[in-house]
């Protein structure tokens, strides 16, 4: 674009030199042709019309030029403002005077030439001229009247006689010439005053026709050479009918005195006459230069403002352009420079800041991308760590949370970002709590802080969290920020006391069950011992006691052998296995049980198959089993427990077995729903609290989960395992 | 020079001209009026002379222009050529006769100069001289030697008011109105 404009502006300028040179040698011709003719008067007409072609040139250059500006005006294109105060400027600066001058011109020039021309001098001239006319005229009916003479001398005279009377005459009167002649024209006679060319002179027709009818004439002939003279032309009276009709021709010399001073009123006359006739078209010639010249002033200085004026708008132009360049953000602009004024500096100035500005922007990119990829680094790491993070402003809104923050408190962690953990309290029991906890802990004015509390879920799900917070200063606002880290610690709680009762179930396997044995066998000998040798009312007592040391025992040692079950670390054999085939096999073995427990199979015939112990697993079914027939042990009318399988899609789209269980006794006490199957709990008189704990140690053993809850009355567990992706393809 | 300002310039030339062209008014007065009523050439000596009349009359301008001291210039323009095909003809000859035209108050008479014999006839009246000038005798034209006598050869004569030859202030006015126009049809005939 720059280039472009600095292209224009140099044609320009050629142009308009050759054109100015061009005109200004034209309209210098055409001055001088008004006065010089012989040097510029050929070429009048084409230093007209190449003025009149250079004017329409640089008119039409000057329209568009306007028109571009007009154009540009109504854009508020920068620098065109001024480029119109400095074209008025122009404008006014030049048209003025050459105006003034102008019109003066044209008032002093029509002054001039119409002073040129005087009445009086006019009148004087007519009245020279007339004078000498009528001074010839006289002269003339003179000389017609000597010649008549004369012609008196020739009638009936012989040839060779009228040629020395003719020259005696011609002698005497001081005549150029006497010739004798028919009125057919041929000379009789003749005597010229000129030795060497003795042509004698013939009479013109007319003066031949003016003889034969009786009368005579005189002329007045103007010669360069000889100057002028008189021709008189009479006829030799009388007319003889003997002889040729004759005629006398006499050559008059007009007085070179008279002749120069007449010849000098005629060229003053008819110089005058001719100026006069061309008054008008000398005005209107001069009119028409100057007005060429008033014109090539006028658009020569438009031009030439509208040349000075773009000349010094560019390098502004070229600024304001930069500088919305550098508004936009582009940096990389650099401004052309030329010459060694002050724009120069202001553009080298230009260029400089945009060369830091540039270098800035750089850096600063560079900066950005290093922070975008420490961002994406500390992004990456916390979407893929274990632990949920949440940053908290110091108005407790939430800047940035992480994927796991939102699967611990069960919400999609982007619906977080921007709003308040308050926010969600009443959707989300999860939150709500976790609100709860962390809010008096934010309040307090310690640094960092730690605490491990407990959530439950809508289901009742306990979860167990880990939060650590730590206070982030931020020196814009007064109130601080919190970056909360948390973590469910469910899984470790649990897995960390189910190591401990394993370690007791372990313990008083080995240290209670060994001495069981011994009390067993003592109660039975002193039974079997002292019976028989005590009295009735002893050995009633000794047997009731024995008896009661016995089964005390025996159930003693059923409960350490429950205990020593679920301590056991049992080696599993994993095969693929078809859960419905098992799920009948466990069933069948109830069948026989008649009133007691009725078994209900809803299986999906397109299972796929699970890598399993089918051992366990079918202690896992007797153990929930057996759970739901002690749940109804006082009841008569049995129990009802319904199996069913299906295949669902678990957590990341991995297929899973789900076996539901459920029966329809009384359900699972709500005091216990938290703590189901931890060791040790049961509802039951009898139980030893460890079957859903062991249904639990089975699942986990298998990848799976369980999840307890009470369904239409009755207890429901759902147990999910992960399948191999091998389609069972077994009938239902 | 850019292609714009190109295009400028000859606009601007284009425009001068036609403006040249179109601003051609006339008074309405007589009009200026050449007739060439006869021409021929005739063999004498080896040598074809030409004899031609001519009918001219001057506007009123013209006319006013001569009364009153302007001097005008009459061309008589000869030419012999030769014809060719597909080609300009071959000028064999080209010759002129000026007159000179001239009023002369002193005298009342209007003084005709054959320029190049530079002989000077007087005349009482404007048509008499025109009559002089329209009249061409005996004008030894071309010589047989110059002459291919297989070839055809073709004569033209025409009439022109020489308008550089007035004075300057008149000439634009000269080229721009009728009324100073006197160019004759150009008369054409063949050699023989």
């Amino acid at each position: 674009m720059a280039p472009s404009i600095k292209f224009t502006l140099k044609s320009d300028l050629l142009v308009m030199s050759v054109l100015f040179l061009l005109l200004l040698a034209s309209l210098f011709g055409l001055a001088g042709s008004h006065n010089n003719i012989e040097r510029f008067g050929d070429f009048y007409i084409w230093l007209l019309g190449l003025n009149a072609a250079g004017l329409l040139f640089i008119l039409i250059k000057v329209t568009v030029l306007t028109w571009d500006l007009i154009r540009q005006l109504r854009k508020r294109v920068a620098g065109t403002r001024l480029t119109l105060k400095v074209l008025i400027m122009f404008i006014v600066v030049s048209l003025l005077p050459v105006s003034i001058v102008y019109a003066f011109s044209q008032n002093f020039l029509r002054s001039a030439i119409d002073s040129w021309f005087d009445i009086p001098v006019e009148k004087a001239l007519e009245d020279s001229l007339e004078l000498s006319r009528n001074a010839i005229n006289v002269q003339m009916r003179t000389l017609q009247r000597i010649t008549t003479n004369l012609s008196k001398s020739f009638y009936d005279i012989q040839p060779h006689a009228a040629v020395i009377l003719l020259d005696e005459l011609r002698q005497e009167w001081d005549l150029l010439e006497l010739t004798l002649l028919t009125t057919g024209n041929e000379v009789i006679a003749s005597s010229t005053v000129d030795n060497i060319n003795i042509r004698p002179s013939h009479a013109s027709d007319g003066d031949i026709l003016q003889v034969r009818s009786g009368g005579s004439s005189i002329d007045f002939q103007i010669n360069d050479e000889s100057g002028a003279h008189f021709i008189a032309v009479v006829p030799v009276l009388p007319f003889s009918a003997l002889t040729q009709n004759r005629m006398l021709l006499a050559i008059f010399p007009y007085s070179n005195r008279i002749g120069a001073l007449s010849e000098n009123v005629q060229a003053a006359f008819s110089g005058y006459r001719k100026l006069e006739f061309l008054r008008n078209s000398l005005k209107w010639t001069y009119f028409l230069t100057l007005t060429l010249v008033l014109l090539f002033s006028t658009l020569m200085s438009v031009w030439l403002a509208f040349y000075l004026s773009r000349r010094l708008i560019f390098p502004i132009q070229n600024i304001a352009k930069g500088t919305r360049s550098v508004a936009e953000g582009d940096f990389s602009t650099r401004l052309p420079t030329s010459g060694r004024d002050e724009l120069r500096f202001l553009v080298d100035s230009f260029n400089q800041m945009t060369q830091r500005l540039s270098a800035a922007q750089i850096k600063s990119q560079s900066d950005q991308t290093l922070i975008e990829n420490q961002r994406a680094y500390l992004s990456t790491v916390l979407e893929h760590i274990s632990s949920g993070v949440i940053a908290l402003d110091g108005d407790q809104i939430i800047r940035t949370v992480n994927v796991m923050a939102g699967e611990i408190l069960q919400i999609d962690a982007f619906s977080l970002q921007g709003k308040s953990l308050s926010d969600y309290s009443e959707d989300n029991p999860l939150i709500d709590q976790f609100n709860t906890v962390i809010t008096p802990l934010l309040e307090q004015s310690k640094i960092e802080w730690r605490e491990e509390f407990e959530i439950s879920g809508e289901q009742g799900k306990r979860k167990i969290i880990n939060c650590r917070g730590a206070q982030l200063i931020d020196q814009k606002t007064t109130r601080p920020g919190w970056v909360l880290v948390f973590e469910d610690a469910t899984g470790i709680v649990t897995a960390q006391r189910e190591a401990a009762w394993g370690e007791v179930a372990r313990r008083l396997a080995h240290e209670i069950k060994n001495p069981l044995t011994p009390i067993q066998l003592s109660a039975e000998r002193l039974r079997h011992k002292l019976l028989d040798d005590l009295p009735p009312e002893a050995a009633k007592i000794l047997d009731r006691s024995t008896h009661t040391i016995v089964q005390q025992v025996e159930a003693m040692k059923a409960m350490v052998n429950a205990f020593a079950e679920y301590a056991a670390t049992p080696v599993s054999t994993y095969k693929p296995l078809s859960i419905n085939q098992v799920i009948r096999e466990v069933a069948d073995l109830y069948s026989g049980m008649k009133e007691s427990i009725k078994i209900v199979l809803f299986l999906n015939g397109q299972l796929p198959l699970i890598s399993a112990d089918a051992a366990r697993i079918r202690q896992l079914l007797h153990n929930v089993i057996k759970n739901a027939l002690e749940s109804r042990k006082d009841s008569e009318t049995g129990v009802t427990v319904t199996i069913t399988t299906e295949l669902i899609l678990g957590r990341n789209q991995m297929r899973q077995v789900l076996i539901t269980i459920q029966d329809d006794g009384p359900g699972f006490p709500e005091d216990l729903m938290n703590k189901l199957f931890e060791p040790y709990v049961t509802s039951k008189s009898k139980g030893s609290g460890l079957g859903l704990a062991i249904v639990k140690k089975i699942t986990e053993e298998h990848d799976g989960t369980i999840h307890a809850s009470n369904q239409d009355g009755g207890a429901q567990l759902s147990i999910q395992i992960p399948s191999i992706n091998q389609p069972e393809g077994e009938p239902t | 020079m850019q292609p714009r300002n190109t295009l400028l310039g000859l606009c601007s030339i284009g425009l001068a001209l036609i403006a040249f062209i179109a601003v051609n008014p006339s008074s309405g007065e007589t009009q200026a009026n050449v007739i060439i009523t006869k021409a021929q050439t005739r063999l004498v000596n080896q040598t074809y002379l030409l004899d031609a009349v001519t009918a001219l009359s001057l506007s009123n301008t013209v006319l006013d222009a001569l009364d009153n001291g302007i001097e005008l210039t009459l061309i008589a323009k000869i030419i012999v050529s030769r014809p060719r095909s597909l080609w300009f003809d071959e000028k064999v000859k080209d010759t002129s006769q000026k007159y000179h035209l001239k009023f002369h108050n002193l005298s009342q008479r209007y003084i005709v100069t054959n320029l190049q014999s530079e002989v000077k006839t007087q005349f009482r009246t404007y048509t008499s001289a025109l009559i002089h000038i329209g009249e061409i005798q005996s004008f030894p034209l071309i010589s047989i030697d110059d002459l291919d006598a297989d070839l055809n050869y073709f004569c033209q004569l025409s009439y022109s008011l020489d308008i550089n030859e007035l004075p300057t202030p008149l000439r634009l006015k000269a080229y721009l109105f009728n009324d100073w126009h006197f160019n004759s049809e150009t008369y054409q005939w063949r050699l023989q």
